[in-house]
């Protein structure tokens, strides 16, 4: 795959988000609308693009800590403050090479977590569970071996303890359960297709309105 | 790839007609003399004591090596220090032997020089058009060939096959199973798994008419991919029961991913598992208590208890327990409580579910058959757990009740261990597990009911 070749000839084992959340697209798998930028010419483009409220993040291929370093900022609704937002990010990113992400903004109270690994005996695994900040603390989360079927998609979906937050409660609409599956599903792939990758965070997976959309994504390589 | 009939390539191992146990010996305290009691005791047939040492071991005549026995031998038993093994395994090639068991240690379990020879003796067998167990095992127990385990397990034949990658775990199990009217058709103690594997034993178990219910104890599997493959086929058709150990870690994976650390061992062998409907079991005590239920009643229909206890107590911890493990309760129609309370006194009694008969069905056991009929002909149960305090009346009442009856059954006491003692033999004779505690009971029928669950899907 050409954004996994051009990384791993560069040297690197992580993906960026924006180049993760492409890898992750190309296999049907929701992600958020969004656009790098570098100058504020593209900038003034993206933001009519994409449209407020919308989120401004550093972005780049050895960017990490994100959130640590305030290179997330969420809920922004004018260009002037997209402006002065997107100066102070770039000021900190582009000493290594860093750009920045002008992404739609997801709304929605429900978090949920997947992901990819290799085990050693079983080979690729698909994580589907609780996802936001708490997801190591809480672990509510559940494994299957690729490949994925509908019926382990499904299965996996009624494993985690929280599964009463995919259906319709408190006047929150009910999660899209064949969108989800799809998720689960299309990482096995990966898994299964794409031996360079070698893990895959996609955390948080925001329920709007039931639909399931991939906020943040991390693709880990191998040679 | 071509199509393995594992029922072919297994049987001669699992149904030798002649063995030669190599190490033989008549000396009290050596292994070699304590296998010689194990097969004079099932009466194995053609047995041939294998000994340069000796002309004749217990009885039989004893030859120096394999090759100087005249007959055929389909088996080999190696009791031998591990520096005679490899060559022994040659000369069992040379004879013509198909199966070789190989109970010494001193192998791969050691270190890497070991897992160097046992590819070698696993090469030399396969070329030979021998298959080998082990090493480090103990062997075959299947009562139909007269094969046995150290411990002596029951001599019935019976359905119940075990792969086991402990030797001393299948053994006592084994033993108390049979003990406790269970029957075995083969078990096997995988040992090193130099050459056949627990994968493949799983493969001929699934395979095996013979076997109708397979019990597993696993420490790790060498094809993981495989074995997620078979193993919900195998679950499908027939119940397994599985102790997976060996969940934590010697230091830690190396991820780099948030889901790579959260992965540990026992978080994908669940997802293995579980999607597999595999029945998961803690403890021998565990593996034991489910075995019993799989064994002897039918798999219930749905996931609805009607629980009846004599003094009430037990009741509301046990319908907790139920609860707790995924079971329903359910509330009972007002014909069943109707004819319920026609039966029962008044007072200190609850015709509701859990059904509480009081201190009078201590003296009066009758009520207990009254109220055992009713809820086995109500449609909304699909299982039984009777509480209550032992003895042979009560038992009867309880095996004529529930004769012919489609719902799963289960007894539970709470009383000292021996009235259970006591007692057992006549459940064990009537097909009725009977428990010593009704939490475990619960247990038990809740890994029926999911298991049941399962294979409806």
């Amino acid at each position: 795959m050409e954004i996994i070749n051009a990384a791993l000839s560069e040297g690197r084992t992580v993906l960026s988000e924006h180049e993760s959340k492409r890898l992750l697209r190309s296999y049907g798998i929701p992600v958020t609308r969004e656009i790098e930028v570098s100058s504020l010419e593209s900038l003034k483009k993206a933001v009519q693009e994409i449209g407020f409220p919308l989120v401004l993040k550093g972005s780049g291929p050895r960017l990490s800590h994100k959130t640590e370093r305030n290179l997330v900022r969420v809920d922004i609704r004018s260009e002037g403050e997209s402006n002065e937002i997107f100066q102070e990010i770039l000021k900190d990113v582009e000493g290594e090479g860093g750009a920045v992400l002008v992404q739609e903004m997801i709304k929605g109270r429900r978090e949920l977590a997947a992901g990819l690994m290799r085990d050693p005996q079983f080979g690729p695994c698909v994580m589907f569970g609780l996802g936001g900040i708490f997801t190591e603390i809480l672990k509510d989360i559940v494994f299957r071996v690729a490949p994925i079927d509908e019926a382990d998609a499904f299965e996996m979906m009624q494993g985690i303890k929280s599964r009463k937050i995919l259906e319709g409660i408190r006047a929150l609409a009910r999660a899209d359960l064949n969108a989800l599956a799809g998720i689960i599903i299309n990482l096995g792939k990966i898994g299964l297709e794409q031996k360079n990758v070698k893990e895959i965070d996609i955390n948080p997976i925001i329920l709007n309105n039931g639909s399931p959309v991939a906020v943040d994504a991390l693709v880990v390589l191998q040679q | 790839m071509a199509f393995r009939n594992i029922i072919e390539e297994l049987n001669p191992i699992f149904y030798p007609r002649s063995l030669a146990l190599i190490g033989a010996s008549a000396t009290q305290g050596k292994i070699g003399r304590m296998f010689m009691d194990r097969f004079l005791d099932t009466g194995f047939q053609t047995l041939y004591p294998v000994n340069p040492g000796a002309d004749e071991i217990l009885g039989l005549k004893a030859y120096g090596s394999v090759k100087d026995i005249p007959g055929p031998v389909d088996m080999a038993f190696i009791v031998l220090p591990p520096k005679l093994v490899v060559d022994t395994v040659k000369d069992c090639v040379k004879k013509g032997v198909k199966g070789i068991i190989i109970n010494s240690s001193g192998f791969g379990e050691i270190g890497k020089q070991g897992k160097e020879i046992e590819k070698e003796m696993a090469r030399i067998a396969r070329e030979g058009g021998a298959r080998i167990i082990g090493p480090n095992c103990i062997g075959i127990y299947c009562p139909a060939s007269k094969l046995s385990f150290p411990m002596g397990p029951g001599k019935e034949i019976g359905t119940v096959g075990v792969v086991s990658q402990s030797g001393s775990l299948a053994d006592h199990l084994s033993l108390i199973a049979t003990r406790n009217g269970v029957r075995f058709s083969k078990a096997v103690s995988c040992g090193n798994e130099c050459d056949l594997n627990a994968l493949d034993f799983f493969e001929y178990l699934s395979e095996d008419p013979e076997t109708k219910i397979i019990v597993s104890y696993l420490e790790g599997i060498k094809e993981g991919g495989k074995f997620n493959g078979l193993i919900k086929k195998i679950s499908k058709k027939k119940p397994v029961i599985l102790w997976k150990c060996g969940e934590s870690e010697a230091g830690s994976r190396a991820a780099a991913s948030h889901t790579g650390a959260l992965a540990g061992s026992r978080e994908v062998w669940d997802g293995v598992l579980g999607g597999a409907g595999v029945i998961r079991a803690n403890s021998l005590e565990e593996i034991l208590d489910a075995l019993y239920a799989f064994y002897f009643q039918p798999l219930p229909k749905g996931k609805r208890v009607g629980l009846i206890t004599g003094p009430g107590g037990p009741a509301v911890g046990t319908t907790d327990a139920f609860l707790s493990m995924g079971l329903e309760v359910p509330r009972l129609s007002e014909s069943t409580k109707e004819k319920i309370r026609k039966v029962i006194p008044p007072a200190g009694t609850s015709a509701e579910n859990p059904v509480d008969l009081s201190l009078a069905s201590i003296v009066n056991k009758k009520i207990f058959s009254e109220v055992i009929k009713t809820l086995s002909g109500d449609d909304n149960i699909d299982m039984l757990q009777i509480i209550g305090i032992g003895g042979k009346e009560f038992h009867d009442i309880i095996a004529e009740t529930t004769k012919g009856m489609d719902k799963t059954v289960a007894v539970s006491y709470i009383m000292p261990m021996e009235t259970v003692m006591a007692d057992i033999k006549m459940y064990i004779e009537s097909g009725i597990p009977l428990y010593s505690d009704p939490r475990r009971a619960a247990k038990a029928l809740a890994k029926m009911a999911h298991y049941a669950e399962f294979q409806r899907r």
